[in-house]
């Protein structure tokens, strides 16, 4: 064969392969990916390949829930569960991913209601979707955050930020619950401060608080917690409700966002975007599936799920890697994301 | 300490981690040698199994497998061309040009024994700074990340992989426009998505690696029909080998400076999260190339060359053991997977860590070194048999290599839109190398250039210009690059005087592509202008730094094209002497090399590496021939139906999904376009590699529930 002809010979298999594609978008009848499951029921899952999106790198509390729950899932369900890391973007990444895939069930993820809010509430146009149309499966456990200093630095409490003169200098994640966090409580406490946001990520935010690039982070306590038992961090404010032993032994004397409410003369606006946030943030690492699921297959990952959640394995598991559970199952997840939605306003003028 | 050393030792000695020391070891060579399989796939593969295993078996067969992964992805580097891994990409620049020679025997050599004594040079810094890389963190601030990142862009953009340094830069400029598509983490707005979620999380650099060396390297290897040796068979003698390896091993001693200094380098790297992982083999090279009395021989085939790129690999890793055990803060994407697999057995890395499990650390530490040692001596054991990959034809091997790619790309990404990237980058690839753009200095700018984004603005936000004042580190790491882009470009001058041989003088000067030239800089340009405009209509917060780069990319390119238009004004005022040469020949014919053959035995032939078009000089000034005009043809018609085969496996996948995509294309491939004497031996190549194929898809995806199925399946 002349090399002229064995150019033609992958040119026109690639034209004609192209010309297929062509057609085929065309015609709009074919489906790239996924299993299908458009019966639903438990039984659509048997065999299949689930893929399960985690928001953030390997060794984030949404990948450990993702990684805790997929085994179980998928012996429930009969199916391989398959855990894909899609981080970036403070979680908007793998939120948008998951929102974007086809909703047949064979792709559901991990969401970060809380911060994705602050993102709508502030006119991001990074979130794809509304997050109130997403198919709630449940909730692991509501997790605490924590607002941590330097060991040994000049922040004694979280009353003495309120006083300081000085700006305070806080290190950020855009679009996590962090941020909302720090806009919110810095804001509407009227504490001096300077955000500077520009980490990547936990790691590099870690890493700017250790090098004390800055005074202060606020990030969930599953990444803190290393850092406040290893003498590195100080916890000066504590969000959500802290249930495992651990934490709460590490969190002993810290004020809670109510309880200093409850100190701190504010006005009435100011104290109800601190309770918008307070709920907001409670609303983490969240499991959902696309907008449009249909209620069959919804069903059975919930019941999944809920099953999943009660095994003894698993709970063993969770106590293992430090991870709270108290699982909440899916209608009541949904139903507390539309309250959130819906009563998220008076943060506005922190986030914005 | 010593009490911690040896109990950490004695915990390695039980019946199951030993097993699973193996296992790792055998797991990470045979997925470190495959292109895109790499370090984080198999490890992620793991993560399943360690539920119900305990710490010290849990953590030895991790580190195990990636240990042995960095070592392995030499192996390919130097036989083909093509890295396992995008760090051992370094490794090709000199590892490949040996094995070209014939002296294939002799880069593995190298290879293990600096890789070996590398790593254990990096146990030893582990063990005297694993106390206090907790302290060691307050070195390094924003100031002092974007000064490192400077050093070792100016130190890259010095390989030696171009001849000009304004196609440095360019590369550079470009692989960091790359960089910045997705999510802004300063401002969540998203960059040069245009509405893809795919797009959102940025470029993978496994893909891209993948088509900018390896599927480029497959397209030179197609058009030239010939094995890695030149079409000679190197089927030699095991005493042959064994003279190979001695020599090999001869080498290494001779240059235990480079091993050490880039040992040093890459384990002092390693412990810093954010920079190390990835580019400490690149600044090992270049460190190399910049101080090494052999320098000036870097890119064509010395042992300096390798044992520079070598003796970093396994030691960046036993590196981040520090920060990643310390800290709980990885350097690289294997140490990332390595945490989140410490969090699964109920570890919390963390200064209560060297507390709570003392012995831990230096448990991890041996496994490093043990893995090191026995894997690099299996490697030299295999020695014979892997160095024949260098006497097989390129167009047999093409299909193997093509769909370990595509696979492994969609692997990496876990979506179609990597094996999209791939087929992309295997074009600009192929374009970059025929011109003699830097394919190192355009992935280093893809992989830093998140990093040196977000430290630049965070320096402006924390420091403002104080910063010149306040991190005299900083300063300190800002001088040293100076000077040494002072120094790279005198010896660049230098250098480009002493290229001129009496061979190329007689030919006349090497003259730019009189069309490719000058479109691909207008298309840069044009490029580079859109992508400016672009970035004008985002926030400053988002836009600047984007906006910065590409300004700086269209004048850089708006001047060589300017200047390429200044002389054809003058070509056409004086009518031309002579018609300068030009060529746009991926890898021309060299005529072997007496001197160096007889060195060595085995050595069949010579060969530089030509990333330009135009090979460097022989270690002795000896250049290539150029191609007959109808063979010139002829072999880019070769190289562009390489490309089309890429592409008509990526459309097919897309199709009809890996299963079907994959085996179908690999049989039609086989059945036409590689020769054979008899028909026989067409249909049983056919067969066999259509059946390699098929295993090898099916068994990808079964193996990591890939579940992309095909748009017609």
């Amino acid at each position: 064969m002349t090399g002229h002809k064995r150019f033609l010979v992958p040119a026109a298999a690639a034209v004609a392969a192209i010309a297929l594609a062509a057609c085929s978008s065309a015609s709009g009848t074919a489906e790239a990916g996924g299993g299908g499951s458009s019966g639903g029921g438990a039984s659509a899952f048997k065999g299949k390949t689930i893929t399960l999106i985690a928001p953030d790198a390997p060794g984030g509390s949404y990948d450990s829930y993702a990684r805790l729950f997929a085994p179980y899932l998928g012996q429930e369900l009969g199916a391989t569960v398959n855990v894909e890391n899609v981080d970036g973007g403070g979680t908007l990444d793998g939120t948008n991913q998951m929102a974007a895939a086809h909703p047949d069930g064979m792709t559901i993820g991990m969401v970060n209601v809380g911060g994705d809010v602050a993102s709508k509430v502030e006119g991001q146009p990074s979130l794809h979707d509304d997050v109130t149309k997403f198919a709630y499966i449940g909730q692991p456990a509501v997790l605490p955050n924590a607002l941590v200093t330097q060991s040994g630095g000049s922040a004694g409490t979280f009353t003495s930020l309120v006083h300081s003169s000085d700006p305070v200098a806080v290190l950020d994640i855009r679009n996590g619950i962090g941020d909302m966090l720090n806009r919110v409580v810095f804001g509407a406490f009227g504490i001096k401060h300077k955000l500077d946001t520009g980490f990547e990520s936990t790691t590099a935010l870690k890493q700017g608080f250790l090098a004390k690039d800055g005074k202060t982070i606020f990030e969930a306590m599953s990444t803190l917690y290393p850092l406040i038992s290893g003498s590195q961090a100080k916890p000066l404010l504590v969000t959500g409700t802290v249930s495992l032993p651990t934490w709460r032994n590490a969190l002993f004397g810290v004020p809670t966002l109510d309880s200093e409410l409850s100190q701190v003369s504010v006005s009435a606006g100011q104290t109800k975007a601190l309770k918008e946030a307070n709920a907001l943030a409670n609303l983490s690492d969240d499991f959902a599936a696309p907008p449009g699921t249909p209620a069959a297959t919804v069903s059975a990952l919930r019941q999944a799920f809920t099953k999943a959640a009660a095994l003894p394995a698993l709970q063993k598991q969770a106590t293992k890697e430090s991870l709270p559970l108290a699982f909440i199952a899916g209608p009541t997840t949904a139903s507390q994301v539309a309250s959130a939605v819906a009563n998220s306003s008076s943060i506005a003028p922190y986030v914005k | 300490m010593t009490h911690d050393l040896l109990s950490g030792f004695s915990q390695l000695i039980t019946p199951e981690a030993i097993g699973l020391l193996i296992a790792g070891m055998a797991i990470g060579m045979f997925m470190g040698m495959l292109p895109g399989m790499g370090v984080s796939l198999a490890l992620s593969l793991m993560l399943p199994f360690l539920y119900h295993m305990s710490v010290i078996p849990a953590v030895t067969l991790m580190l195990a497998t990636q240990a042995a992964s960095y070592y392995a992805a030499s192996i390919t580097a130097i036989l083909l061309n093509t890295p396992g891994a995008p760090e051992s990409y370094p490794t090709t620049l000199d590892g490949f040009p040996m094995a070209k020679r014939g002296e294939a025997g002799r880069a593995l050599a190298i290879s293990a024994a600096s890789t070996w004594a590398g790593g254990w040079i990096g146990c030893i810094i582990l063990v005297a700074l694993l106390q206090v890389a907790g302290s060691l963190i307050n070195l390094f601030h924003p100031p002092e990340f974007v000064a490192i990142i400077v050093l070792a862009l100016v130190l890259i953009g010095g390989t030696g992989e171009s001849t000009s340094s304004a196609k440095v830069l360019l590369s550079g400029a470009v692989g960091l426009m790359f960089s910045f598509i997705g999510s802004d983490p300063v401002s969540g707005v998203e960059r040069f998505t245009f509405g893809s979620t795919a797009l959102l999380n940025g470029l993978n650099v496994v893909p891209v690696a993948l088509g900018l060396f390896a599927m480029t390297q497959m397209v030179v290897m197609f058009g030239r029909n010939e094995s890695v040796t030149g079409g000679s068979r190197a089927l030699l003698n095991s005493g042959q080998f064994r003279h190979q390896v001695r020599l090999g091993l001869r080498d290494t001693a001779a240059n235990w400076v480079s091993v050490v200094r880039s040992a040093v380098v890459a384990g002092v790297l390693g412990l810093i999260p954010g920079i190390g992982g990835f580019s400490a083999n690149f600044i090992s090279y270049s460190l190399g190339r910049q101080v090494s009395r052999q320098g000036r021989e870097f890119g064509t085939g010395v042992p300096a060359g390798i044992a520079s790129a070598e003796g970093s690999s396994l030691s960046k890793e036993v590196g981040s053991l520090a920060p990643a055990v310390a800290l709980g803060l990885p350097s690289g994407v294997g140490m990332v997977i390595f945490i989140a697999a410490l969090a699964i057995l109920g570890v919390q890395p963390g200064p209560n860590l060297l507390k709570s499990q003392p012995t831990l650390p230096y448990s991890m530490m041996w496994v490093m070194a043990i893995v090191g040692l026995v894997s690099c001596a299996l490697g030299l054991v295999l020695t014979p048999w892997l160095s024949r990959a260098t006497s097989v034809r390129g167009p047999v091997l093409m299909p193997l290599i093509v769909s370990l790619a595509v696979l492994g790309s969609f692997a990496a990404v876990t979506g179609f839109v990597g094996v999209v990237e791939l087929g992309v980058f295997a074009v600009v690839g192929v374009v970059m190398r025929k011109l003699g753009y830097s394919l190192a200095a355009m992935t280093i700018g893809l992989v830093l250039g998140g990093t040196f984004a977000d430290n630049v603005h965070l320096t402006q936000q924390i420091y403002g210009w104080h910063f010149l004042t306040r991190s005299p580190l900083a300063d300190v790491f800002f001088a040293i690059a100076i000077v040494l882009l002072a120094a790279i470009t005198w010896r660049g001058r230098r250098r480009g005087e002493a290229v001129v041989t009496p061979q190329r003088a007689a030919r006349g000067p090497r003259a730019p592509h009189p069309v490719l030239e000058p479109v691909t800089e207008a298309v840069i340009a044009v490029v580079s202008i859109v992508y400016l405009v672009i970035s004008l209509g985002y926030p400053t917060d988002a836009g600047r730094i984007p906006a910065i780069v590409s300004g700086l990319a269209a004048v850089l390119a708006l001047a060589r094209l300017g200047s390429w238009g200044v002389r054809q004004l003058a070509t056409r005022r004086q009518p031309a002497e002579a018609t300068p040469e030009t060529s746009l020949e991926l890898e021309p014919e060299l005529k072997p090399e007496p001197a160096m053959a007889a060195s060595v035995p085995g050595a069949v032939a010579v060969g530089a590496l030509a990333l330009d078009g135009a090979p460097p000089p022989g270690p002795d000034g000896i250049e290539a021939e150029p191609l007959a005009p109808a063979d010139r043809r002829r072999r880019i018609g070769r190289e562009f139906a390489a490309l089309a085969w890429i592409w008509a496996a990526i459309v097919l996948s897309y199709l009809f999904g890996f299963q079907i995509g994959v085996p179908v294309i690999a049989a039609a491939y086989c059945l036409t376009s590689i020769g054979w004497n008899h028909r026989w031996q067409r249909l049983a190549f056919a067969a066999s590699a259509t059946a390699v194929a098929a295993i090898i898809a099916i068994g990808f995806v079964s193996l990591f529930h890939l579940t992309f199925t095909g748009l017609l399946a």
